[in-house]
């Protein structure tokens, strides 16, 4: 019969076994601090375990009830013998079901590759990749759409940089009187030579609300590997997708296929027929992501057709928030390529006083003159008229 | 172990009732794991529930001086550690010139210890004996991630190194809150470091108990119709939710009017205390906080 604390010990260790197999990092270093704390806390007192379990492994508020129900799953294996595996089946399955109701369409995204052959295909001449410039993203065959996709990807796009409060030295904007007075005790403290700093710059983060529903999923996946190319132009890009319901896509872009990640998305949006729902996506946008992705200064694109189905009232409200809370708000419109094509909609009427650039978004071209536009504002403020939003009861 | 004022759970909640803090057993349980582990506490949650408070009532209870870093964009080691006094150094070797000192002398005596300006990581590592200082990182979601690694660092080994001078060690480590509003992401690196507690809204019943404790002179009646009333706007969807200090600005601005409890003029006259965007106060504003104003005095 071993002793007691040992029995306690590595019964918890296990726990850190349940905790490691869902992804938490519970590794000795975590745990040591844990195994110490539940020795200052009383054990029988369920709410106190809760707190430390949360306290120490916890990293984010939605996390927490994983932890609660992978501590209820050991609790509830008998025992300090109890079947090591029977609980973290139970702890994984239970893991599964919380996932899903965060998104149930963001789970798992191994699926096989994105079909990409394009490495493969000849490269086209140069007269070709003019006519693939120009031509309309709807008219793209399949082998044409793997070759913008493939152009899409060697685009070189620099980012867009916005001043920091951050300083380095050199240039010519302020003193830097630390520097300067350790250089001017070598002339006896007297001011030869000036120092100066002067502003860093860092690349403006971009956000991307992307319109998926119906025809504009097409458009939407050559945007997003636009969205890619200018990630790694080291600019920051978050990315939303809707068409009734808005998601948030950032961390399966990270590291996954895009096409992949598209593809669960659109394979989870079964009510087609409902139509789009602009202003609600972007109201959702304001409410809950709002004030955490456009904190330093971002840019907002928003890609969408403008084929409303909600409230243009709604639409309005939502959209003069959206450009208020970011720096600049630019709509691409990849029907802006159909000839006479004039923004009638009563969504985009409403939605167009508060867009700072109306874009057209149908071809290569397109693309490439907004990364134009991206470096080229990112230093500055748009002028904004005042439009004052008209409350409808 | 270390010998704290607080020997258990229990001591803790004791405490913070004491200094008028009403919170959760959940919060004083986390408390007294990070005082006894000696691990930073981090807290998350919407602005105005009370996080900074915690790092001030939690200075009160260990007795000690609280050090405060307010975090925003761009802060770097000038503003958070320390700096050197300029002027004073420039005139310092004037007057060393004029005694005729030689230059290595001179820069050894005008970067010596006088000179130097402590900020507020500096002074909470560098305690001259006496109880470590309660360390209050406020708002670390709007420094930027460099300065990020750099607390990552300090917060592992509780020293920094000045060129000039040398390395500063804690004797003992300052007791460490860390809050964030989280307008962005905090570092998984970071947070490994921390003990984590999140601080949601209160219920209406503790609500009510902060009310009573916050504001003592707050008539019984208008306390329970106003964290009723509170209660139900937090359900309601809103760009920004009132948090307790939006509660107990309203309360106290209710009592400045002579108001004794809820009325539907009272309310409209006050709305701007609970919510701050104009979205929010045209749904507040007549039918939209009416039939609020009704369940909350029927309570």
């Amino acid at each position: 019969m071993p002793d007691p604390g040992t029995v306690l010990t590595r019964n918890w260790l296990h726990f850190g076994r349940i905790l490691r197999s869902l992804g938490f990092d519970a590794g000795p270093v975590r745990m040591l601090p844990f195994l110490t704390a539940l020795t200052v806390i009383d054990l029988g007192r369920a709410d106190d375990l809760r707190t430390a379990v949360h306290a120490h492994f916890g990293r984010r508020r939605d996390e927490l009830p994983i932890l609660d129900r992978a501590l209820a799953a050991f609790l509830g294996a008998h025992g300090p013998d109890g079947d090591a595996a029977a609980s973290s089946r139970t702890a994984v399955r239970e893991r599964g079901a919380a996932v899903t109701l965060t998104g149930r369409q963001l789970k798992v995204l191994d699926e096989g590759e994105g079909a990409e052959g394009a490495e493969e295909e000849e490269v086209a001449s140069y007269s070709q990749v003019e006519v693939l410039r120009q031509k309309d993203f709807d008219t793209l065959t399949e082998a044409e759409t793997a070759e913008v996709r493939r152009l899409i990807r060697l685009m070189r796009l620099p980012a867009g940089l916005t001043r920091s409060r951050r300083a380095r030295a050199g240039g010519r904007d302020r003193l830097d009187i630390r520097r300067l007075l350790r250089r001017s005790l070598r002339f006896g403290g007297e001011l030869l030579v000036f120092s100066w700093k002067s502003p860093t710059l860092r690349p403006r983060p971009l956000v991307l609300l992307c319109d998926i529903s119906g025809s504009m999923e097409r458009y939407t996946r050559l945007l997003l590997n636009f969205a890619y190319a200018l990630k790694n132009a080291s600019t920051r890009v978050e990315t939303f997708v809707f068409a009734t319901r808005l998601t948030r896509i950032t961390r399966l872009l990270r590291s996954h296929d895009i096409d992949a990640a598209l593809n669960r998305v659109t394979a989870s949006v079964d009510d087609w027929s409902g139509g789009t729902r602009i202003g609600e996506a972007i109201e959702t946008f304001n409410r809950r992501y709002a004030r955490r992705v456009l904190g330093h200064g971002a840019t907002v694109a928003l890609i969408s057709d403008g084929w409303d189905r909600g409230d243009a009232a709604q639409m309005r409200q939502a959209i003069a928030r959206l450009q208020r809370s970011c720096h600049r708000l630019i709509w691409m419109n990849p029907l802006m390529g159909a000839p006479g094509y004039e923004p009638l909609t009563l969504g985009l009427q409403a939605a167009l006083p508060f867009v700072d650039d109306f874009l057209p978004a149908h071809n290569l071209a397109n693309l490439e003159a907004l990364g134009a536009l991206l470096l080229e504002t990112a230093s500055r403020r748009p002028v904004r008229r005042q439009t004052p939003v008209v409350a409808t009861a | 172990m270390k010998d704290l004022p607080v020997s258990s759970i229990e001591d803790v909640e004791r405490a913070l009732q004491q200094h008028r803090y009403v919170a959760d057993r959940s919060l004083a349980t986390t408390i007294f794991l990070a005082l006894t582990l000696d691990k930073p506490l981090l807290l998350e949650g919407e602005a105005g529930v009370g996080k900074t408070e915690v790092g001030k009532v939690l200075a009160e209870i260990l007795n000690t001086r609280l050090i405060r870093l307010q975090c925003y964009e761009g802060i770097d080691v000038n503003n958070a550690v320390y700096e050197w006094a300029y002027a004073k150094q420039m005139l310092h070797i004037r007057l060393l010139e004029s005694a005729g000192t030689n230059r290595e002398e001179t820069e050894r005596e005008i970067y010596s210890p006088q000179f130097l300006v402590k900020r507020p990581l500096l002074q909470a590592i560098e305690n001259d004996g006496g109880n470590p200082p309660v360390l209050l990182i406020d708002e670390i979601d709007r420094a930027d991630d460099e300065f990020e690694a750099f607390l990552l660092e300090l917060l592992s080994d509780f020293q920094i190194s000045i060129p000039e001078i040398g390395t500063i060690k804690a004797d003992k480590p300052p007791a460490v809150i860390i809050t964030s509003n989280r307008t962005r992401e905090i570092h998984d690196a970071l947070k490994r470091r921390c003990l984590y507690f999140w601080i949601d809204y209160p219920s209406v019943d503790r609500e009510f108990e902060i009310i009573t404790a916050r504001v003592p002179d707050v008539p019984k009646k208008l306390a329970h119709q106003v964290s009723a009333f509170i209660g139900g706007v937090r359900r309601l969807d809103l760009y920004k939710l009132p948090g307790i200090a939006e509660t107990l600005d309203w309360t106290r601005s209710l009592i400045a009017l002579g108001e004794m409890e809820l009325t539907e003029s009272a309310v409209q006259a006050t709305l701007g205390s609970i919510v701050k965007y104009q979205e929010d106060l045209e749904r507040l504003r007549g039918a939209g906080s009416r039939e609020l104003l009704a369940r909350a005095v029927n309570a």
